[in-house]
């Protein structure tokens, strides 16, 4: 990999992909993994391309009118806004933010995360996209990994080592405050004012996977039903004295509440039933870098 | 005057980086591939691959532009497989008495360094808009540090997509348009293929013994 081939990749990217780049951002393919997605991070991460010329080309190419607003914009936003923030928490809250786990989640990784071995196509697709390119776009990871992951209660320290191992662009200062604190919610709201969990109903909303999966995502309950869907209650129930109080979760409390106590009793014995299949392996980073999601 | 050695980390292949620019004519530039980095998590064959290639390369593009370069490969008889102690090692051979460093971008490695003595020095790492100061500087006093907040006073003080101090479009965020879901009618880019090159021909045992698969490594990583 060298600095000639990734100007190459952001060329390319300019030219064909930013376009489209804005409006389909947070969509989810069961067959395409890049998209209009530049995947110029890994690059970006490891210095061979500046953030300053990515986004003045960027910006260069909306001036010229090659890119709408909402592209440009959606694009300047993700490394002026999002890369530089999480750079900055992370050398504010190190190293204390690593040993954060608000939601005291303790579950392993799901042991499918290394093979793709599912039956849910939306998390088997996404995991054989990250074997097969040792890269995901932002919402396959934010929305079908990382929110199975957080529906399940895996640990921060499981979860984290997963994402750092898997994706070529993954360096800590940029994982952590992505996986522990935008996905996982384990920092306390720090991040993000409430958590990124979501139903099937998400997903089947903005990909075309769940025509293809053997689960129902319009099902709760039953042997058909979308996993998605009960964890999603399980999980609100689960953090509900930490969550309630929360004014864009309120609709959402609400509409649990209103279901029959038989009804959520039954979801939740569903959830329960999948978490107790769920086989999971412990965290397996070394030495200082394991240690360092301990406290002390 | 001293000659340094100027440690160059595998997530810091930018001749633009002050270590780098403001190096003496004498120094030597060490990049080091040492197992500790590539073992503490099993790393993606594909990120340690992309790793291990770029390094070469930048360290032959150092090399072309007159720089004097140290390369330590992974099957190098003498490698200390550590970094710290691997740039230690080369700083005794070649006679320097300084060894300068760009921040790292771990807080593992960053913690070290400051614990390993006067010898270190670190060096800003120059390559972000805004440098870890100047984000402590903006958090200061706030009372919430919202991305949104942050990146307002970024784009106004790069002038990145403004216009005579507005946001161009009119509005800070397009979220709204940006929210179409997947439609079987879309055309997507081929993205440029980029071809093994020379540099990763000579593949390290190290590497194929790590990593061949992703559920291969998991296997070996919990031992079973």
């Amino acid at each position: 990999m060298t600095r000639r081939q990734a100007l190459g990749d952001l060329r390319h990217f300019i030219a064909h992909a930013l376009v489209d780049f804005g409006t389909y951002q947070d969509a989810i393919s069961d067959r395409e993994p890049l998209l209009y997605h530049s995947r110029l991070a890994a690059a970006m991460n490891i210095g061979l391309l500046s953030p300053q010329e990515v986004c003045e080309a960027v910006e260069t190419a909306w001036q010229a009118g090659r890119a709408p607003i909402n592209a440009a914009e959606g694009f300047i936003r993700q490394i002026l806004g999002w890369r530089e923030y999480v750079r900055g928490i992370y050398w504010q809250r190190m190293p204390g933010y690593k040993q954060e786990n608000r939601l005291n989640a303790r579950r392993g990784l799901p042991a499918f995360y290394w093979h793709g071995d599912t039956d849910l196509r939306c998390l088997q697709r996404a995991i054989e996209m990250t074997r097969d390119n040792a890269y995901a776009h932002h919402i396959q990871r934010l929305m079908v990994t990382g929110n199975f992951a957080l529906l399940c209660g895996v640990s921060p320290a499981a979860l984290c080592d997963w994402y750092l191992a898997v994706y070529a662009d993954a360096f800590e200062w940029v994982e952590l405050p992505n996986t522990l604190g935008m996905t996982l919610y384990a920092d306390g709201g720090y991040l993000g004012s409430k958590p990124y969990c979501a139903s099937g109903k998400y997903i089947d909303r903005m990909s075309d996977h769940c025509r293809h999966c053997r689960y129902d995502v319009k099902q709760v309950t039953g042997d058909d039903a979308c996993p998605f869907n009960s964890l999603y209650w399980h999980f609100l129930e689960r953090h509900r004295e930490r969550l309630k109080g929360n004014q864009r979760m309120k609709l959402i409390y609400g509409s649990w509440d209103k279901m029959a106590q038989s009804r959520r009793e039954a979801i939740l014995t569903q959830a329960n039933a999948f978490l107790d299949r769920l086989d999971t392996e412990p965290p397996y980073g070394r030495g200082e870098h394991a240690e360092g999601y301990r406290r002390h | 005057m001293s000659r340094p050695l100027i440690l160059i980390l595998g997530d810091q292949l930018s001749e633009t980086l002050d270590v780098l620019t403001e190096a003496p004519d004498d120094a030597l530039i060490a990049l080091s591939e040492v197992s500790a980095e590539g073992q503490y998590v099993p790393h993606h064959p594909q990120k340690i691959v992309m790793l291990l290639s770029a390094m070469r390369h930048f360290a032959d593009t150092l090399r072309d532009k007159g720089y004097q370069v140290h390369y330590s490969a992974l099957d190098d008889d003498d490698n200390r497989h550590d970094l710290l102690e691997e740039a230690e090692r080369l700083a005794e051979a070649y006679a320097c008495d300084e060894i300068r460093v760009t921040h790292p971008g771990e807080w593992r490695l960053f913690e070290r360094i400051q614990r390993r003595g006067t010898r270190w020095r670190l060096y800003p790492d120059n390559r972000f808009y805004c440098s870890i100061d100047a984000f402590g500087e903006w958090m200061a006093g706030r009372k919430r540090c919202r991305m949104e907040d942050f990146y307002r006073h970024m784009r106004k003080q790069t002038g990145l997509l403004m216009c005579e101090g507005e946001p161009a479009g009119g509005q800070w965020n397009f979220d709204h348009d940006n929210r179409a879901p997947i439609d079987q009618g879309l055309d997507f880019p081929t993205p440029p293929r980029h071809r093994m090159d020379a540099p990763l021909k000579r593949w390290p045992s190290w590497s194929r013994r790590t990593s061949v698969s992703i559920s291969a490594l998991s296997t070996a990583s919990t031992g079973r």
